[in-house]
């Protein structure tokens, strides 16, 4: 109804609302540096005159809902690409610890190692009769050993550490799974009487963010209201229920503990396929084995070459040669000296025909840092190493590669969800002035009907 | 597009770090000197480097063999020349004696002069220096020749030992080439034949005794055979040079292939330290760039403007 009193109470209403308006607006200033927050607006609506006669003058503003400005979309979008974030960044951190392990070319590694080998064999094979030489034969196959020892050792110890991260990315899981379900549960709550829990709501979404660079996850909200995460498959979330997973010691083919994770419920094994755990999972049980499986390889073939070369000639003493490494010794690990010459110069081989003068078994095996040898695929020696050398940089320069891109890729996609959802200073003081004028206009309109009604008062 | 202030901070962030990266990238390459240092730098010339790397030690390790295969020669040609200037020196007097005015005294002293040769020319033949024998096969701790002596410790007989003739001594000059580097002493000093014509210590037993008896006769056919000795030696000689020529065609070509390798190594290894120079200008000054738009824009807000 049109009345004095009638206008107080509509500009009361103004600055009610306007006050709740500036108090959302000051709530987004607050938050424009707070991770995951969604700004917030207060919709107004004019406040109807009457029930009776809703065609007459309206009688003011009132808040209808607080909007909360995110699109679930592109959170969906986001958090497909987050996993992939999280997965290369795992794998070329990894990779690139495997390039420093294996040195080359920038330090000496295993090339310099075989190359000075190679060299002490020839020196002997020129002097023959020489025991000093036979101890520098016997040098640098200690150290071609210990090198081999070495890398295979440092591969294995990385294997461990990835162990060690699979069981932190399970911990994490865990805390993750139960945090979401008691959130679940407190939003649901908060919205019963059906408003928007916004700030509940977006420390939901931050968890959500962090489980999708862990792992490849899926989440959706039935029309019931009920919550629900799946990881790998199976509900890691389901409403105010969270599963949680345990970690298990297994031992693989080659002896090498693995930790691997399971459904604590269910006990079937956990299956990621992208994410931080992913990528971890990848490097440990696809690229260190292969590697390692190579580098085996390669030290066996030394082992019988240069065994079988070795035996076939006359050491110092006379004596037919026996082995010059430890033919027990298995892969990169086991590479060793043998017993049998480890203290004894004067049992390493250098002649081929019995005599003290002829060195040409030892220069036989000094030729083998050429020879194309059947085991290693037509490869030498060198060549098969230089090969996995190469193979190892162009892993990891591709996973490196992978994670600068995707990097990009992924602040784009979120980018795309801040466009929406994140809180611009400029805006928000911009709106605060309106907000700030229209109070002072509803307060200016209140001591206006004031005068009016003394006037009226004055007339009595 | 709608731009927010932690977007602008993010990204912010997100150039700083790649570039930051990048320049550090370009930094380490101008401080190394080197192009490629980790092997993902470029994984097709790392495995290309080490190759080459192996290449060039096994050159120089060659070069090494070269080395010791000149030495030994070297050690050779001078034994074979003093064994030559002593056998002149055997000749001449053979010479002297078959002229027939010669008394008996001189054929004694001449006759033992002969006898200092042939002992000095059997320790020739079993000559040993830094623990190698010239003249024997690869069993170096045998002797090449034996002399059998009378009780007055004179040379009757000498005989090549056969453990000392056998086995041959090769030095590897590149991947298929080998040279021996030892000879015969049964070739050298016997011509091939114990007791044939070229038997050296046949021949000065001869003389000698023939000297010592007082024969004229003696020193006549004595004499052809010194000259078949002589001849024989000149061969080995002449072999020894070829030899000798070979170590020389192969040095110059171990040296243009450690020329060539280090070349190769180089091309893929280092870096174009003017090439590098100028990335590294670029990525300071893009990086500088970047760095500036990123505080005009954070600094930049309504606030600035609002009394």
């Amino acid at each position: 109804m049109a009345s004095l009193f009638g206008l107080l109470d509509t500009a009361r209403s103004a600055l009610i609302t306007h006050q709740l308006a500036l108090n959302v607006t000051g709530h987004n200033v607050a938050n424009v540096d707070t991770p995951g927050y969604t700004r917030q607006r207060l919709e107004l609506g004019a406040r109807l005159g009457s029930e009776q006669r809703p065609t007459g003058i309206g009688a003011g503003v009132e808040p209808i809902g607080l909007q909360r400005l995110r699109m679930e979309s592109f959170d969906r979008a986001y958090r497909r690409e987050a996993g992939g974030l999280g997965e290369s960044g795992q794998r070329s951190a990894q990779l690139g610890a495997v390039e420093s392990l294996v040195a080359e070319p920038g330090d000496p590694g295993i090339s310099d190692a075989l190359d000075k080998f190679w060299s002490a064999w020839s020196d002997l094979g020129n002097e023959p009769a020489e025991e000093s030489y036979r101890r520098t034969v016997l040098e640098a196959g200690h150290r071609v050993s210990a090198r081999f020892n070495q890398l295979a050792g440092q591969f294995k110890a990385q294997r461990e550490d990835l162990n060690t991260e699979v069981a932190r990315v399970g911990g994490e899981l865990n805390n993750l799974a139960v945090d979401l379900a008691e959130l679940n549960g407190s939003i649901r709550a908060a919205e019963l009487n059906g408003q928007v829990a916004s700030d509940l709501r977006d420390r939901r979404d931050l968890l959500l963010d962090d489980l999708a660079g862990l792992v490849d996850m899926r989440a959706a909200e039935d029309e019931q209201g009920v919550f629900r995460v799946w990881v790998g498959g199976r509900a890691l979330v389901d409403g105010t229920v969270a599963s949680q997973l345990t970690t298990s010691q297994q031992a693989a083919e080659d002896g090498t503990v693995l930790t691997r994770l399971h459904w604590s419920d269910s006990g079937h094994e956990f299956e990621v396929a992208s994410g931080e755990l992913g990528g971890l999972l990848d490097v440990r049980d696809r690229v260190l084995p292969a590697r390692l499986l190579e580098l085996d390889q390669l030290a066996d073939t030394l082992v019988a070459e240069v065994n079988r070369l070795h035996r076939a000639g006359t050491d110092l003493g006379g004596r037919a040669g026996r082995e010059f490494f430890d033919p027990a010794g298995q892969g990169a690990s086991g590479l060793a000296l043998s017993n049998w010459v480890r203290d004894e110069p004067g049992r390493v081989v250098a002649s081929a025909d019995g005599g003290q003068g002829n060195g040409e078994q030892a220069t036989a095996i000094a030729q083998l840092a050429e020879t194309r040898l059947a085991a290693l695929a037509g490869l030498s020696l060198g060549e098969a190493w230089g090969t996995l050398v190469s193979r190892v940089g162009a892993e990891a320069q591709r996973a490196e590669a992978d994670y600068t891109a995707q990097q990009a890729f992924v602040s784009e996609l979120d980018n795309r969800r801040q466009s929406i959802s994140g809180v611009n200073l400029d805006e928000e003081l911009t709106l605060m002035l309106q907000q700030e004028q229209a109070y002072s206009a509803a307060a200016r309109v209140i001591s206006t009907a004031d005068s009016m009604i003394q006037e009226l008062l004055q007339l009595v | 597009m709608r731009v927010t202030n932690r977007m602008r901070v993010q990204d912010s962030l997100l150039t700083i770090e790649q570039r930051g990266a990048r320049f550090e990238a370009v930094q380490r390459e101008a401080t190394s000197g080197k192009r490629v240092d980790k092997a993902g730098d470029d994984p097709a010339a790392s495995a290309r480097i080490l190759k080459l790397r192996s290449g060039l030690a096994r050159n120089l390790q060659f070069q090494r063999n070269l080395d010791t295969a000149r030495m030994r020669l070297g050690h050779a040609e001078l034994s074979l020349q003093r064994a030559t200037d002593q056998l002149d020196e055997v000749r001449s007097f053979a010479v002297q004696a078959s002229t027939g005015t010669w008394s008996d005294e001189d054929r004694t002293v001449l006759g033992q002069e002969v006898d200092q040769l042939l002992e000095s020319l059997l320790a020739e033949g079993n000559r040993r220096f830094l623990g190698h024998s010239l003249y024997a096969g690869s069993q170096v701790d045998q002797p090449v020749f034996e002399a059998v002596r009378d009780a007055a410790g004179r040379i009757q007989l000498v005989t090549a030992t056969p453990s000392g003739q056998e086995g041959r001594v090769m030095v590897q000059l590149s991947e298929n080439e080998q040279l021996q580097v030892n000879f015969r002493g049964v070739d050298v000093f016997m011509g091939g034949t114990p007791g044939g014509q070229a038997d050296i210590f046949d021949t000065l037993i001869e003389l000698r005794d023939g000297l010592l008896a007082g024969d004229e006769d003696a020193s006549g056919p004595a004499l052809e055979r010194i000259d078949a000795v002589i001849s024989t030696i000149n061969g080995t000689r002449a072999s020894l040079g070829t030899r000798v020529q070979r170590l020389d065609a192969t040095e110059n070509q171990l040296f243009s292939r450690q020329e060539l390798l280090t070349d190769n190594i180089s091309d893929d290894e280092d870096a174009n330290l003017a090439d590098t120079m100028m990335r590294y200008t670029l990525e300071q000054t893009g990086y500088q760039a970047a760095l500036k738009s990123i505080s005009q824009v954070m600094s930049t807000s309504l606030l600035n403007f609002l009394s």
